[in-house]
C-alpha cells in the first residue's frame, strides 16, 4: 500500500478511506491567516519562492531547450552562462607585489550545476526535488483558488503544493482525469461486502482448478468459497508440501493483517456502508497453488488424448520457421510398397525435423569446430597467454676483482705518441692543382676549433691556435716552390688539430666558458671531481697516496679512534668581508686572502701546462716535418713578397696599409703571417690588454697616433661579421703561426713586466721567419693594418695567463684602456 | 614525550620545520614549493610565503624574525621578508639542489650548502649577487651545517666533518667513515652531533674530533633525518625512518623514549626542532606537524656533571621590530 503524502495529514480525500495516509503531528491551525509572520508563513512564503525561482528554467544549470532553430540551449546573452559577458574564464592575476592566493580546485569547480545531482554530489541549497512538480502544484493553488472565493492559501495548501508528486505517467494521468485515485483498484465500483468478500478470498488458499485471475463477479466468489470451504471438510484429501495453518489460526491472521477493517465491528460497518460503493481492490494478486500430486514439478496431465494416438504429442517447433522456402507439409512422397510403414499414419503431420536438408552430415562436426573456436576465442579474451608475458632476466651484478681501484691509472706511455711527421707533398704538383686547393681548404679546415669559434666557445682561446707550426729559421721559398707551399698546409694543420680535439675533450671539463655562466656554475662545481690528465704521474702518485690515506682513515675508523688519527687541519682562509660580518677579527691580513682567483689560478696553471707540454710537443713536430718537407732554398725576402703580392692584391694593399709595422720592421715583412692570427685573435672579440699595447709602444717609441689609429681598427675589426673572420682563419698557415708557439712557450714563465721585452724578442724571431711566405689569403680577408694588433697578439700568446686575466676582466680593461689614452694624451 | 598538539600543514610532504628565535612561532616549508608560518602552540598559520618553483628543503628565520632565508630544489637561495612576504634577494648560483641555509648571528650573511658539494657564502647586505666565499673542500655533497658562534660546521656525504673556524683561519676535516646526513653543534659548543646514514648518531668533541658517544637503536638508512639537541644538552632526539621519536640521554646513551607518531603509519619522521627554550619539540611526519611536549616524568634521577654541560643562554631577540610580533 502507497502511502501519497506520506509525513502529512490528508483531509481532501475524504470519501476515500482513510487507510492510505498516516498522520504524524497536529495540524496547522488552519484559522491562522497566511499572511501573518508565523514562522511557517515565512516557510511557506520562502517555499514559494522557491519554486518560482526553480520554476523559471532560465538558470544556467536548468536547460531549457528552444529547438535548432530558435537558439538551441540555452547559453549566451541573456540567458546568460554565469555573467554577463556570457562564458568567461577565471582571472589569474598574479604581480610581484599581490601575489595571487593559491586556489584549490574541486571537482565542483569544473562541473555544471545541474550535474551535480548525477554524480552524487550533495546539494548546497535547498530546493525542490525534480519529482515534485513545481509547475502543476502552481497551476492547481491557482485552480483552487478560483472557485474558493477565499484567497488565502491556507499552510497546508502550501505544503501540499511543495510536496505534490510531479511526475505521473500518462495511463495514470488519464485514470485520474477519470476519477481514478491513487490506491484504488481500477474497474467498476462495488459494494462494501463485496469487497471485503473479495479480500478475503484473496487471502485464502484457492482452489486449484481455478485459473489464476482475480475474481470477476460474485458468483464466481461465491463458487469459489463454497468449493474451499467442501474441500477444507474433505478429510480424505491429502497436502504435500509445507501444510497450510489450521483454520483457526488463519482467522486470527486475517485479523491481524488487515488492519484496515475492523472485523469486530463488521456488522456495524456493513450496515453504515451498505448504500456505499467502492472501488475495486487495489491488490495484485498471486495464486499459490498446493501441490496435491506427487508428479514432478510443472507436470501437466494429458488432458484431451488425440484419438488417433499421434506421435506429435508435444508441441514441437515447426520447421518451416527455419526453413521457410521449402514448404513441405506431410508425407507428401507416400509410401512404397517395399516399405514396412504400412501402419504407419499416412495423414498424419510429419515432423520435417527428421528429415536432412543438407547432404553433409558433418553437422556436428561444425558444431564441434564453432564451439572450439568459441571457446578459443573466450580464452584469448579472458586471459592473457602465457608466453607473452615477457619475463625481465636479472643479471647478476659483474664481479669486481679484489685488487681492482676506483679511477684510472694512465701508464706512462698511455699519451698518443707525437703524430707522425706528415709526407711531403708530392713534388709534382702542378699549377692547376694547386689553385684547385684553396676551396678543399674551406671543407677541411672546420676543425674543432673553427667550430668552436663558430659556437661562441673561448675556451680553447688560451692555447695556441691548432695551426700552428714552426716555420724552419732557415727554410726559405724558392719563387718556383711557393705555390707548393699550400697544399702542405691542409696535411700539417690536421694532425696537431686532432691532437688538440683529444686534447680538448679531456679538458673540456676544466677549462671555463665565459659566455655560457650556466655551464661555468656547473664545471665550477664539478671540477673537484675530475683530475686533469695532464700530469698522470703526479695524478698517479696523488691517487695512490689518497688510497693509502682512506684506507689508514678507515683503519681508524674501525678500531673507533677518532681524534688525531681522523682529524687533518689546514690553513683556511676566510673573506675578510665573512670575518667582519661574523664580527671575528680575520686571522690573516686581508690582502692575504685573494678571492676565488686561488682555484681560477690554479685552474689556469694547470691548463697552461698543459699547453706547454702541447706547445713543444707541436712545435718539434712541426719543425722536423717542415724540415722534413721543403728541402726549399731561401729567396731574398723583397722578392718573396713581391711574388706574393703578385699572386694575392689584397695583401699588398694591406701592407701598404699598415705603417707602423714598416717603422718597425722592414717592410718585406709580409702581413699574411699575420692575418690569420689577427682573424683568430678578432673571432673571439677580445681585446689585449691595454698593458701590452703600452708597453710595446713606449719600447718602440710609437705615437700616440698610431695608439689611436690603433684602436679605430679594432673598433673595425670588431665590427667585421662572424662569417668573414671564420673563413679568414681558414687561411691560417700553421707553418707560419707555428714559431709564436714556441716562443710563447719559451716566454711562458716571463713574469707580466717582462712581456713587453718578450714580444719584442719574439718580433725578432719572426723577423727572422719572415722568409717564409704563407699560403694564399682568401680574396675576401678583409683588408686593413694588423701590425699593431698582431703585435699585441703575439705579447698576448706569449702569456697564457694574461689572456685568461683579461678575459675576465674585459669590461675592467675598456675602462682602463680608455683611461689610458687620456693620460696618454696628457704626456703627450 | 607527550604529544600535545598535531596539525595538518596542507603543504605536502613537509620538508623542515623550524622554530624561530624564540620559539613563539614556526617555520615549516613543504613540497609544494611554499613556506608557511605558524604558531604551534594554537595550530594557527599565519602567513604563506612562495618564491620557489621546487619544493623548500630548508629555512631560517632571522634572529629578529623579520626576514627568512630559505633554500630548494630549484638550486634557489631566496631571502625574504616576513611582514610582506616579498622576496628580496634572490641568489641563484649553486649548481644543486640546496639542502641547507642558515643566517649568521646577525642575519647579515647567508649560508647555504648544496648538493654540488659547496657551501656558499652570501654577503646580504652588499648588491653583489656573488658568494663572497665558497668552500668547495668537500669531495661530495654537503648535506647540512651548522654554525658556532665563530665556526661553521659541515657534514658531507664524504663522510667527512669539516669545521671552518673563522677565527683561526683553520679547517678541520674530521674523517667520520658514515655518510653523515645531519650536524648539529652543541649547545655549549664543545661537541658536535652527526647523523649518519648507518642508522647511528655520533657525538664527538669539537676540540679534537674524538668520539663522545654513539647513539643507535633507530633506523636511518636512506634519509636525511633531523637530529636535535635539548637545551640543556641533556637529551638527544632523533626522528626515525619507522615513524617514531626517539629520545636519548646524552650521558648514558640510553633510549629514554621511543614513541610512534601515528600507529598506523610507519613513513619516515624526517625533520624536527627544539624549543629554544622550553622543552618542547616539533616534528613533522608527511603532512602533519606534532608538537611534544616533554613529561616531568621522565626525568632520570642519574647524576649530570654539570661541569661538563654548560647551560647557553640564548639569545633572545630584543628588538622585534617587523617580525613575527
Amino acid at each position: 500500500m502507497s502511502s501519497r503524502y506520506p509525513g502529512f495529514g490528508s483531509k481532501n480525500d475524504d470519501n476515500e478511506s482513510n487507510e492510505n495516509f498516516v498522520t504524524i503531528g497536529t495540524h496547522f491551525d488552519p484559522a491562522e491567516p497566511t499572511n501573518s509572520t508565523s514562522i511557517l508563513a515565512t516557510l511557506g512564503r520562502k517555499a514559494s519562492k522557491l519554486v518560482d525561482l526553480s520554476s523559471s528554467n532560465y538558470g544556467y544549470d536548468g536547460k531549457r531547450f528552444h529547438g535548432a532553430f530558435t537558439g538551441g540551449f540555452n547559453a549566451g546573452f541573456y540567458n546568460t552562462v554565469g555573467s554577463i559577458e556570457g562564458w568567461r574564464p577565471s582571472e589569474f592575476k598574479s604581480s610581484r607585489t599581490e601575489r595571487a592566493g593559491k586556489r584549490s580546485y574541486e571537482p565542483e569547480d569544473f562541473m555544471d550545476k545541474g550535474d551535480f545531482s548525477e554524480h552524487g554530489i550533495n546539494p548546497k541549497q535547498i530546493k525542490i526535488r525534480n519529482i515534485f512538480d513545481q509547475n502543476e502544484s502552481v497551476t492547481r493553488s491557482v485552480i483552487k483558488q478560483l472557485p474558493g472565493a477565499s484567497n488565502q492559501r491556507t499552510n497546508e495548501d502550501i505544503l501540499r503544493d511543495m510536496i505534490r508528486v510531479k511526475t505521473l505517467s500518462i495511463g495514470k494521468k488519464i485514470l485520474m482525469s477519470m476519477g481514478w485515485k491513487p490506491g484504488e483498484g481500477v474497474g467498476v465500483k462495488m459494494s462494501r461486502k463485496h469487497r471485503q468478500k473479495l479480500k478475503w478470498s484473496l487471502t485464502q488458499e484457492t482452489p486449484k482448478d481455478r485459473p489464476p485471475s482475480p475474481p470477476k463477479s460474485e458468483e464466481e466468489e461465491e463458487q469459489q468459497q463454497q468449493q474451499q470451504q467442501q474441500q477444507e471438510q474433505i478429510p480424505g484429501v491429502k497436502v504435500y508440501g509445507v501444510a497450510m495453518p489450521p483454520p483457526s489460526f488463519q482467522q486470527t491472521i486475517k485479523k491481524t493483517s488487515r488492519l484496515d477493517d475492523d472485523n469486530d465491528d463488521d456488522d456495524y460497518d456493513d450496515r453504515l456502508y451498505a448504500n456505499i460503493n467502492l472501488p475495486p481492490l487495489d491488490y495484485e494478486v498471486h495464486f499459490q497453488l498446493q501441490k496435491r500430486e506427487h508428479h514432478g514439478l510443472g507436470y501437466k496431465g494429458l488432458e484431451s488424448l488425440n484419438l488417433f494416438g499421434h506421435n506429435n504429442l508435444f508441441v514441437q517447433p515447426s520447421i518451416e520457421k527455419q526453413i521457410s522456402n521449402v514448404k513441405i507439409r506431410g508425407q507428401a512422397f507416400g509410401v512404397g510398397i517395399e516399405e514396412d510403414e504400412d501402419d504407419k499414419d499416412l495423414f498424419a503431420e510429419d515432423d520435417l525435423k527428421q528429415y536432412d536438408y543438407e547432404l553433409t552430415t558433418a553437422n556436428d562436426n561444425t558444431t564441434d569446430i564453432m564451439r572450439q573456436k568459441t571457446q578459443e576465442n573466450n580464452f584469448v579474451l579472458k586471459f592473457a597467454r602465457y608466453e607473452s608475458i615477457s619475463m625481465s632476466v636479472v643479471y647478476p651484478p659483474p664481479i669486481i676483482p679484489i685488487d681492482f681501484r676506483i679511477g684510472h691509472r694512465f701508464p706512462k706511455s698511455a699519451m698518443p705518441p707525437p703524430p707522425p711527421p706528415p709526407p711531403p707533398p708530392p713534388a709534382s704538383l702542378s699549377n692547376e692543382t694547386s689553385v684547385n686547393e684553396p676551396p678543399k681548404q674551406i671543407s677541411i679546415k672546420h676543425d674543432a676549433n673553427t667550430r668552436g669559434l663558430l659556437l661562441g666557445d673561448l675556451s680553447f682561446l688560451s692555447r695556441p691556435p691548432p695551426n700552428m707550426s714552426v716555420p724552419p729559421p732557415n727554410v726559405s721559398v724558392s719563387p718556383s716552390s711557393k705555390v707548393e707551399v699550400t697544399p702542405v698546409k691542409p696535411i700539417t694543420i690536421s694532425t696537431p688539430s686532432l691532437e688538440w680535439d683529444v686534447e680538448k675533450e679531456r679538458s673540456s671539463h676544466t677549462t671555463p666558458t665565459p659566455t655560457n655562466t650556466a655551464r661555468t656554475q656547473f664545471l665550477d662545481a664539478i671540477k673537484n671531481r675530475f683530475t686533469s690528465s695532464s700530469d698522470r704521474i703526479e695524478m698517479t702518485e696523488r691517487q695512490s697516496l689518497e688510497v693509502a690515506l682512506e684506507s689508514d682513515l678507515k683503519k681508524a675508523v674501525s678500531l673507533n679512534l677518532y681524534g688525531d688519527l681522523t682529524r687533518s687541519t689546514s690553513d683556511w682562509k676566510p673573506n675578510p668581508l665573512l670575518c667582519k660580518r661574523m664580527n671575528i677579527p680575520n686571522p690573516y691580513s686581508d690582502d692575504a686572502y685573494n678571492d676565488s682567483k686561488e682555484s681560477k689560478k690554479s685552474r689556469r696553471q694547470l691548463c697552461s701546462n698543459l699547453f706547454e707540454h702541447l706547445f713543444t710537443q707541436s712545435s718539434t713536430d712541426s719543425l722536423t716535418s717542415s724540415e722534413q718537407s721543403s728541402p726549399i732554398t731561401i729567396p731574398p725576402p723583397s722578392s718573396s713578397s713581391s711574388l706574393i703580392s703578385n699572386t694575392n692584391e689584397t695583401i699588398i694593399r694591406s701592407s701598404t696599409i699598415t705603417p707602423v709595422i714598416s717603422q718597425v720592421q722592414p717592410s718585406s715583412v709580409p702581413k699574411s703571417e699575420f692575418a690569420p692570427i689577427e682573424s683568430f685573435e678578432q673571432e673571439n672579440q677580445e681585446r689585449p690588454p691595454l698593458d701590452f699595447f703600452s708597453a710595446i709602444f713606449d719600447n718602440q717609441h710609437s705615437d700616440d697616433e698610431n695608439a689611436d689609429e690603433q684602436e679605430v681598427e679594432e673598433k673595425k675589426t670588431d665590427d667585421i661579421p662572424k662569417p668573414i673572420n671564420s673563413q679568414s682563419s681558414i687561411v691560417t698557415n700553421p707553418s707560419i703561426i707555428k714559431p709564436l708557439a714556441s716562443s710563447s712557450s719559451i716566454t711562458y714563465q716571463s713574469d707580466h713586466s717582462d712581456s713587453s721585452d718578450s714580444s719584442i724578442e719574439e718580433i725578432e724571431v719572426s723577423e727572422k721567419s719572415s722568409f717564409v711566405y704563407g699560403p694564399a689569403i682568401p680574396s675576401n680577408l678583409p683588408s686593413r693594418s694588423k701590425t699593431d694588433h698582431d703585435n699585441s697578439i703575439w705579447a698576448k700568446l706569449a702569456n697564457t695567463n694574461a689572456q685568461y686575466e683579461e678575459l675576465k676582466n674585459k669590461k675592467k680593461h675598456k675602462k682602463k684602456k680608455k683611461h689610458h689614452k687620456k693620460s696618454k694624451k696628457h704626456h703627450h | 614525550m607527550q604529544l600535545e598538539r598535531k596539525f595538518p600543514a596542507a603543504q605536502g610532504a613537509i620538508r623542515c620545520v623550524r622554530y624561530n628565535i624564540d620559539g613563539n612561532y614556526c617555520l615549516t616549508s613543504g613540497s609544494d614549493r611554499t613556506i608557511k608560518l605558524w604558531k604551534p602552540d594554537s595550530s594557527l598559520a599565519i602567513k604563506t610565503y612562495t618564491g620557489h618553483s621546487q619544493e623548500v628543503l630548508d629555512v631560517h628565520s632571522s634572529y629578529d624574525n623579520s626576514r627568512l632565508c630559505s633554500g630548494g630544489g630549484d638550486k634557489r637561495v631566496l631571502y625574504i621578508d616576513v611582514m610582506s612576504g616579498k622576496i628580496m634577494k634572490k641568489y641563484q648560483a649553486h649548481a644543486g639542489r640546496v639542502q641547507a641555509v642558515r643566517f649568521n648571528e646577525e642575519a647579515s650573511i647567508i649560508f647555504s650548502a648544496s648538493i654540488d658539494g659547496t657551501v656558499k657564502i652570501w654577503d646580504i647586505k652588499s648588491r653583489e649577487y656573488d658568494p663572497i666565499q665558497v668552500l668547495d673542500d668537500a669531495k661530495d655533497s654537503v648535506t647540512s651545517l651548522s654554525l658556532g658562534n665563530n665556526e661553521l660546521l659541515t657534514s658531507s656525504l664524504d663522510q667527512r666533518v669539516r669545521i671552518y673556524d673563522i677565527r683561526y683561519g683553520k679547517l678541520y676535516e674530521d674523517y667520520i667513515g658514515h655518510n653523515l646526513t645531519y650536524i648539529n653543534i652543541s649547545h655549549d659548543q664543545q661537541c658536535f652531533l652527526v647523523g649518519t646514514l648507518s642508522s647511528q648518531i655520533m657525538l664527538f668533541d669539537k676540540i679534537n674530533g674524538k668520539l663522545l658517544q654513539t647513539f643507535v637503536d633507530y633506523t636511518n638508512n636512506t634519509y636525511m633525518i633531523e637530529n636535535a639537541l635539548s637545551n640543556d644538552d641533556q637529551y638527544i632526539y632523533s626522528g626515525s625512518e619507522n615513524g617514531r621519536l626517539i629520545c636519548w640521554n646524552l650521558l648514558t646513551a640510553k633510549q629514554i623514549c621511543s614513541i610512534e607518531h601515528e600507529s598506523d603509519n610507519r613513513k619516515s619522521v624526517n625533520t624536527l626542532t627544539h624549543h629554544p627554550k622550553e622543552d618542547k619539540l616539533l616534528t613533522a611526519q608527511e603532512g602533519n606537524i606534532y608538537l611534544w611536549k616533554k613529561q616531568d616524568k621522565i626525568e632520570e634521577k642519574e647524576e649530570i656533571k654539570k661541569t661538563f654541560i654548560n647551560d647557553k643562554q640564548i639569545n633572545t631577540s630584543k628588538f622585534v621590530s617587523g617580525g613575527f610580533e
